[in-house]
């Protein structure tokens, strides 16, 4: 078994499989990334059948918090179903704080949080930013501390789909790119490293200044949300709400009663951060 | 004889109100619970006592302009509390009294 070590965040991981290419491209990866010395969770990706290792190499992902019925993937999708590892350890195990599936930028000490479904642009539009003055947190989970309603980063590699990836290709062609994964049950999914200061400073949390739930590929539109629609859409939006019970839900209720919200229809990122830089500065 | 209600273990409740939407929160369930008006209103006038509907509706027609929930309702707003009462003890937030 070959195995490597990172730390998104606050929360480090061990991954482990029997395929060394695997994690060759997940340290060539995570090479900037913090090696940490104890582990949260660990993820090992391994051959579905011992004699599958050689033989049309499916890769089933396992850990210490699983879904059974996980479809194996071809091995050259392993770095997917390395994400798929992580991210599912996260979802179904981490309690430290309120897990929003969202993406997050810093700018002047205050964190812009987007949520939306998968395709709304929220990943994108986060990576975007990342290359245009403001620092990336995340563009998958973000962290809402309990004790300070803090975003806490958790810039994990951003997974880019379909598009996203000449669209970030043109925006940072010197960031460094994982490999094309091509036809995997999300599309076409290529990873990107963030930009060297979103991992340097990822244990820096921001004061939540405004959240927007943006819709790409609409007309431009901003709408205000209210604090009602905001919570249930966030509810939705989290992963371990219902798990943190009390504490979560007050973590959840400060956030909507503080924050901002608005509704951002936009069809393209230039268009989006236009409207993103009008919301702030009336902040 | 009308039947009085009671909230079930008020401590175990949390009630916040956003804007035309208040949420409830149940320590016991864990559940948070997503309520219009007047829902939240009749939980502060019962507070920990039992009471009827029509207890209730005087209290609250002291506090509020109660105009604003009759109108386009053919129920009266004796039955509407009742309504939400009773959709109180199916969700396991309130029991009713029997007379």
């Amino acid at each position: 078994m070959h195995e490597t070590h990172f730390k998104v965040g606050p929360a480090s991981f061990r991954v482990g499989s029997v395929w060394k290419e695997i994690i060759d491209q997940i340290e060539m990866l995570y090479a900037s990334y913090p090696k940490p010395k104890l582990t949260d969770y660990t993820v090992t990706l391994d051959a579905i059948r011992p004699w599958r290792r050689f033989v049309r190499p499916s890769v089933a992902i396992n850990g210490d918090f699983m879904l059974p019925d996980a479809a194996p993937l071809p091995l050259s999708h392993g770095l997917l179903g390395a994400e798929m590892g992580v991210n599912l350890q996260m979802a179904l195990g981490w309690r430290r704080q309120l897990i929003l599936h969202a993406s997050s930028v810093e700018k002047d000490g205050k964190s812009l949080l987007m949520s939306g479904e998968s395709g709304s642009g929220k990943s994108t539009l986060s990576a975007i930013l990342g290359h245009r003055g403001w620092r990336f947190m995340g563009d998958e989970f973000a962290l809402i501390d309990h004790d300070n309603g803090f975003v806490m980063p958790y810039p994990r590699l951003i997974s880019l789909k379909n598009q996203a990836i000449e669209t970030l290709k043109k925006e940072a062609p010197h960031a460094q790119f994982g490999p094309l994964m091509k036809d995997t049950p999300k599309g076409d999914i290529q990873h990107i490293v963030p930009p060297a200061q979103a991992i340097r400073k990822m244990e820096q949390g921001a004061k939540p200044a405004l959240l927007l739930f943006p819709n790409y590929g609409y007309d431009a539109e901003i709408r205000e949300m209210l604090p009602s629609e905001v919570f249930m859409r966030l509810t939705q939006a989290s992963a371990n709400f219902v798990g943190l019970g009390e504490t979560g839900f007050n973590t959840l209720k400060h956030l909507v009663l503080d924050v901002p919200t608005f509704e951002i229809a936009y069809q393209n990122g230039d268009e989006a951060e236009a409207m993103i830089n009008q919301l702030w500065e009336q902040l | 004889m009308a039947n009085r209600y009671k909230m079930r273990n008020v401590s175990n409740l949390i009630l916040q109100h956003l804007d035309y939407m208040s949420l409830l929160y149940d320590r016991q369930s864990g559940i948070t619970h997503i309520i219009a008006e007047p829902a939240p209103q009749i939980i502060e006038a019962l507070g920990h006592d039992a009471m009827k509907p029509s207890q209730i509706e005087r209290i609250l027609k002291k506090q509020y302009d109660i105009q604003a929930f009759e109108d386009g309702n053919s129920d009266s707003f004796e039955e509407i509390i009742a309504a939400r009462l009773d959709e109180f003890v199916a969700l396991g937030l309130a029991e009713k009294i029997l007379s």
